[in-house]
């Protein structure tokens, strides 16, 4: 695969790569530097594989099957640096403020409603990123949507209790 | 089969954890039944609620031209001999015989 031809293919896959950045850390900075430094991991371990890499920019199919190789790859190196890494939950940006209950979360639970429900990622896709079975994911789906709203319903049932 | 299974089937749908065999059986129930219908409804506004809570932060032009910059420097210290492997290709191209008898 030639240098451009991996370019073109990371800029397409670059807004879910942030988002998902963002979405385990409030810093914008950190979400930056976190992406370029698992970028960075990734290319330099696959970098032959990705050298030799056969890719025809015509097929549909090939484009389809190595965005998604990149974008499972990356992800998952996003993912395993930001679990190593355990971002503070300080943020730079105030339009975080509002996800109050979602940083809460741990980075797992984070990262699996962020690509579940904004990436919009399959189920088999969340496997590979994640590396567990089919009910393991949706089993750490559920928790994350509980926890997501336990909060929410811890308070409304004190204010209840409370009136 | 309960009425409390076809909730969960439903629910899986509108999480799209459903298996791809089960869609159209789903859609068929919520199709012809008001009670299903009702459920999906449901199930589809608190699904709508738990987006609203996980934040989609999109990607400032800036912030992508600069990760589009660091890729790139990434890229040239990972991948630096591209014009050498060319020459050597070019060398051999013309070194080596292309038939041999």
């Amino acid at each position: 695969m030639r240098k451009e031809q991996l370019e073109t293919i990371l800029d397409s896959i670059t807004p879910k790569l942030y988002g998902f950045c963002t979405a385990l850390t409030r810093s914008e900075q950190e979400a930056e530097q976190m992406f370029v430094d698992a970028y960075t991991v990734f290319i330099l371990k696959e970098k032959h594989f990705v050298a030799e890499m056969q890719f025809d920019i015509e097929s549909k199919k090939d484009r389809v099957s190595t965005k998604r190789y990149f974008l499972n790859e990356i992800l998952k190196e996003i993912y395993e640096l930001a679990r190593v890494r355990n971002p503070k939950n300080r943020y730079d940006n105030s339009s975080f403020l509002e996800y109050e209950s979602f940083y809460d979360l741990n980075i797992q639970k984070r990262a699996i409603l962020y690509l579940k429900d904004v990436a919009n990622m399959s189920i088999e896709d969340l496997q590979e990123v994640f590396v567990l079975q089919r009910h393991q994911v949706i089993e750490l789906l559920h928790n994350s949507y509980y926890g997501l709203v336990k909060d929410i319903k811890d308070f409304n049932e004190t204010s209840l209790e409370t009136l | 089969m309960r009425a409390d299974h076809y909730e969960s089937l439903i629910a899986s749908y509108v999480n799209g954890t459903l298996k791809l065999k089960d869609r159209d059986k789903v859609e068929e129930l919520i199709g012809i039944d008001a009670s299903f219908n009702e459920i999906y409804l449901r199930k589809k506004q608190q699904k709508d609620f738990y987006l609203q809570l996980i934040p989609n932060q999109t990607l400032p032009k800036n912030v992508k031209a600069y990760l589009r910059a660091e890729i790139k420097k990434v890229n040239n210290d990972v991948f630096p001999k591209e014009k050498y492997h060319m020459a050597k290709k070019v060398y051999q191209f013309l070194t080596e015989p292309i038939i041999e008898i």
